[in-house]
């Protein structure tokens, strides 16, 4: 590739030439969890009763009234902390995917997770169940379509490639379960059904917020420990073998992470569009430079943060900033997505395209 | 990779290929809902008068095939170059965001200004599968200059997808009576489109497939990487743009006709890629005959298993064609490094 004008090479500030200070990773997650805190209280403060900072500080000392209490334990904590589990966990999943499938488009979505989830919730959701089952039926749907997926996709290794396609025809599927529900159900069950597709945080429970943090709290960690095999697997499976590592054992344990970790957020949100997606891109960008495709930890833990205050931040807007509630997952996509864009048009004035090719 | 087969191997392949959509149309007329003795579906074809029969097979039956074939080579085509002129697997006409701005302007059109007719929903289809397209493919190439890199085009495809089904999503949700008017548009069907509409959206998939098929070489070089094609003589942007006209016109056209079917343009070039190779100039005219029968084969069936009612169609394919993704998928050998 030849470019028309040469660029003067930039003074290396740092020890390494084109590596961001070391403390940046530490500096943006302190700050994002500043903001985190920051959305967290917003979202504990309004609603349909607005409290002051104060007074939910009182709920915490223990000195607020009893409704007052109640309106932040009962109502509006447990919806909060379902946006930052269900963020964390659905961006945490994001990049894994993206790494071990070897795809910057990979996300839930396209392996069917999240689609198992869909179809599992919509399903009990038509045969008229109670509200405190679904999350139970996404959890199931989501959990056999990621079972599906490795049996399937388990034959003389499992590789990406072949795990993508194995994805794509069990979405297919389970979201032609979906459609043919949304077809075919009366309107109210139809609405309830497209609302779970897109994501929606609305009335979470304490019991449904105390399983997913067991998962969360189990998976993120493990998530964070298998990072330095995903990067082994980046090099290619037969230098990953030359170095002692089972390539496919650790795929498979990957995958079942990540997949874990999907299945927990959609049961507790359903897919709240753009995070798992988007998130991971947005992490790199903001982590800086060389940008590669494997997460380290450092982009995990920002993508993880990032994904919660999106979430909960959206989950905030959606319920209050809008003549009308409307699922979280409408405004992930509406405020991620023209960030993204924006990112993604900086980045391609930016970077030069040797670097490219690696990132975005 | 399969071997090359012989010329005369190869002809007898596209002879199979031929007749076996010649199956699939005979089916789409013949069978039904209302089953009629194929003695009358012939003399409905040629006849031209007033019986049930000629109502069923003239008016109903051969305006529904012919759609099928137009819409299946249309998607599949598209999805076969999509994936070319982006070098990722996952990639389809739905990542340059076309099926979404399809059904984000037909819910808007039906929420705000009533929209009902079948030629009115292939209207605002069309627009919306075309600025959906433009606005992504702008994105992923402003300021890129001469390295619009494929990545930047999946990418911006997907996320302009994402915020537009979520928008539709939106509209639905908040307004019964758009989800109630819209929802079987959007799974997909060949139902009662008129010729109309079928007039319209002819013309377009017919200049796309010319163009894709134009494309063939060039989109065989691309394949190879930016650099050697450009060492080849060929120009990848020059090729993604022109990829990308084609694919609006193929899929934007398709899914004016039939509606937003997700699964044939994503799934039909993985297929026929196990079978002919990667050389465009058979993968194309390839595609352009697997993606009818799909699309016929599950029309046909929708029509038979719900009697006598009909499951759309755009469930049908994913049912069906789902598996047979799976198993091809599955009895491939693709080394674990093919996903780069």
């Amino acid at each position: 590739m030849t470019t028309t004008r040469q660029r003067p090479p930039r003074p290396a500030r740092y020890a390494v030439p084109g590596m961001p200070p070391p403390w940046r990773t530490g500096v943006l997650c302190l700050v994002l969890l500043g903001v985190l805190a920051v959305v967290v209280v917003a979202a504990l403060c309004l609603g349909e009763v607005v409290l002051s900072p104060a007074e939910v500080l009182g709920v915490v000392t223990g000195t607020a009234d009893g409704g007052t209490t109640l309106i932040v334990t009962e109502f509006r904590l447990p919806r909060v902390l379902a946006g930052v589990l269900a963020g964390a966990c659905l961006a945490g999943a994001g990049a894994l995917l993206q790494s071990l499938l070897r795809n910057p488009l990979a996300s839930p979505d396209v392996i069917g997770v999240s689609h198992g989830g869909s179809a599992g919730a919509v399903l009990l959701l038509a045969a008229g169940a109670p509200a405190a089952m679904v999350p139970l039926g996404a959890l199931t749907g989501a959990g056999l379509a990621a079972g599906s997926l490795v049996v399937l996709g388990r034959r003389r290794g499992l590789s990406g490639e072949r795990v993508v396609l194995i994805g794509i025809g069990l979405s297919a599927i389970l979201t032609a379960i979906v459609t043919w529900a949304v077809v075919t159900f009366p309107i109210t069950v139809a609405q309830q059904a497209l609302l779970w597709t897109t994501g929606s945080l609305f009335g979470r429970t304490w019991a449904e917020v105390g399983w997913a943090a067991l998962g969360a709290v189990f998976l993120l960690p493990v998530a964070l420990a298998q990072l330095r095999q995903l990067a082994v697997l980046e090099l290619g499976d037969d230098l990953a073998r030359g170095l002692g590592m089972p390539a496919d054992r650790a795929r498979l344990g990957l995958l079942a992470t990540a997949v874990g970790l999907a299945a927990t957020a959609v049961a507790l949100g359903g897919p709240i569009a753009f995070i798992a997606l988007g998130v991971p891109h947005l992490a790199r960008a903001l982590a800086g430079p060389p940008r590669p495709i494997a997460p380290s930890g450092g982009t995990v833990l920002i993508g993880g943060l990032l994904g919660a205050v999106l979430a909960v931040g959206a989950d905030l807007i959606a319920g209050n900033g809008l003549a009308r509630p409307v699922p979280v997952g409408v405004i992930t996509a509406t405020l991620g997505a023209p960030w993204f864009c924006w990112l993604l048009l900086r980045s391609a004035r930016a970077e030069r395209p040797e670097t490219e090719r690696r990132t975005a | 990779m399969p071997k090359p087969a012989g010329p005369a191997r190869a002809m007898l392949g596209w002879l199979g290929a031929v007749a076996i959509l010649g199956l699939a149309a005979a089916a789409s007329l013949f069978l039904g809902a209302r089953l009629l003795p194929p003695v009358e579906v012939l003399r409905a074809l040629t006849a031209g008068d007033a019986s049930t029969a000629t109502l069923v097979v003239a008016d109903l039956r051969l305006p529904r095939t012919l759609l099928g074939v137009l819409a299946g080579a249309g998607l599949a085509v598209a999805g076969a170059v999509m994936q070319g002129i982006t070098r990722n697997p996952i990639a389809s006409p739905s990542v340059l965001g076309i099926n979404a701005g399809a059904s984000f302007a037909v819910v808007v059109a039906v929420y705000l200004f009533g929209v009902t007719s079948a030629l009115g929903y292939a209207g605002f289809a069309l627009l919306g599968a075309a600025l959906a397209a433009v606005v992504a493919y702008a994105l992923a190439t402003a300021g890129a200059g001469p390295a619009s890199s494929p990545t930047r085009l999946a990418l911006a495809g997907a996320v302009i997808a994402t915020m537009l089904s979520a928008w539709t999503t939106t509209v639905m949700v908040l307004s019964g009576r758009t989800l109630e008017e819209a929802r079987h548009w959007l799974a997909g069907s060949l139902v009662a489109r008129g010729t109309d509409v079928l007039a319209v959206s002819a013309p377009l998939i017919g200049l796309g497939l010319l163009l894709a098929l134009g494309l063939a070489r060039g989109l065989d070089a691309l394949a190879l990487g930016d650099e050697r094609a450009a060492s080849l003589g060929v120009h990848p942007t020059r090729i993604r743009l022109w990829g990308a006209l084609a694919v609006v016109l193929l899929a934007g056209a398709s899914v004016a006709a039939a509606g937003p079917i997700g699964f044939v343009g994503l799934a039909v070039p993985h297929a026929v890629r196990l079978v002919t190779g990667g050389e465009h100039a058979r993968l194309l005219p390839a595609c352009a005959l697997a993606g009818p029968v799909l699309l016929l084969g599950a029309d046909v069936f929708g029509r038979l298993v719900a009697r006598p009612a009909e499951l759309e169609v755009g469930i049908v394919t994913a049912v069906i064609g789902a598996p047979v993704l799976i198993a091809l998928a599955r009895r491939s050998d693709v080394p674990a490094e093919a996903g780069r």
